[in-house]
């Protein structure tokens, strides 16, 4: 089983040494840099990963889907996709390739409110993510606890069935509700496995809640006006 | 002819000349070319023939000059940054998906060169 670990990076030389280096006894590692500033091509490429790099900073979203694009030109079984910034632990891989294997489902999604460490996250973060979860199961059937995770792993196949879909996106940006929606659209089946979150190595996320939220909102509606895939 | 018409008549006819010189130039499409030189024609005649205005005012029912401009001015305006903001977006979209067929290009042209390499070092 060949599998394609993904990760979108961003100024995160501080962080993505140890993750590669994981990331790589579970499979071929690509790494997006989406226009970093810093020495994250260099780390990534030290470590034996494939690097795409962005020319300009282009949003987690696109670079996300560049890592699809390249990985789909090769010939792999599984793509994973995960964050940089050493939050999700590599070693969890395995588990969701198991239940992958097991369900015969095309996306497994990591649920960190099923995760055994959620109940010390911070309070937004305890109301936001079950109701956006909610929202999106409401419109697309699916039965997540956690849409908003960027741990998943998708079949090749399945994802290259709806990559000219996914490449059509209105708010690349804020990915992960909008592509559920599309997902569902084409009929693609979710299951999801519990992960522990860790905290950052180093830096704090770019992403403010708020902003996060109200983009979130609005890829939505689009997503859901939008008569495309 | 009053001063303010000779002034207002010279600026448009600047303003337009200068229009058409730009377009020569390269530097400004047909298009906006014919938008601009539509609107100072406008102001040259209504300028001088006033009476117009307060013909179209008239059949809009409004009684002041002024207040007739502002509001033809303020919806050019508007219809304008709707075109532009729309427009905008559009180019944003495209720089993106240049930006990432670029990145994929590179990337995929880097593997190949790799794996000539590879493959030159292998040959004895």
């Amino acid at each position: 089983m060949k599998l394609a670990i993904t990760l979108s990076a961003y100024n995160e030389e501080k962080n993505l040494k140890p993750v590669l280096e994981e990331a790589a006894k579970y499979g071929e590692v690509i790494l997006v840099d989406d226009g970093s500033s810093d020495r994250t091509v260099q780390l990534a490429r030290d470590c034996g990963a494939k690097v795409v790099v962005h020319p300009i900073n282009l949003g987690q979203g696109l670079a996300v889907l560049t890592g699809f694009k390249f990985a789909l030109k090769q010939d792999f079984d599984m793509i994973v996709e995960m964050d940089a910034d050493g939050q999700h632990d590599p070693a969890e891989i395995p588990l969701f390739v198991e239940k992958m294997n097991r369900t015969g489902v095309d996306i497994v999604v990591g649920s960190r409110i099923l995760g055994s460490n959620y109940q010390g996250a911070p309070w937004a973060r305890r109301f936001f993510l079950p109701s956006l979860t909610r929202l999106i199961n409401l419109l697309t059937g699916y039965r997540m606890t956690d849409s908003m995770c960027g741990f998943r792993v998708f079949k090749a196949d399945s994802l290259r069935r709806v990559m000219p879909v996914l490449d059509q996106m209105l708010e690349p940006q804020y990915l992960a509700a909008e592509m559920f929606i599309r997902f569902s659209r084409a009929g693609l089946t979710v299951a999801e496995v519990p992960i522990r979150l860790k905290d950052r190595a180093s830096g704090v996320s770019t992403k403010g809640l708020f902003r996060y939220g109200l983009g979130v909102s609005r890829s939505i509606l689009k997503a859901v006006l939008s008569k495309k895939g | 002819m009053r001063i303010i018409t000779v002034a207002i008549l010279a600026l448009a006819l600047v303003a337009a000349s200068y229009t058409v010189r730009l377009f020569i130039r390269d530097r400004s499409s047909i298009r906006a070319t014919f938008f601009w030189i539509l609107i100072w024609l406008s102001i040259g005649v209504f300028a001088a023939f006033p009476d117009l205005l307060d013909f179209l005012m008239r059949g809009v029912m409004m009684q002041n000059r002024m207040f007739f401009l502002f509001i033809v001015a303020i919806l050019i305006l508007y219809a304008m940054f709707f075109r532009q903001s729309n427009q905008h977006t559009m180019m944003k979209r495209q720089v993106s998906r240049l930006a990432q067929e670029i990145a994929l290009l590179r990337a995929t042209l880097d593997q190949e060169l790799s794996r000539h390499e590879e493959k030159q070092s292998k040959q004895p």
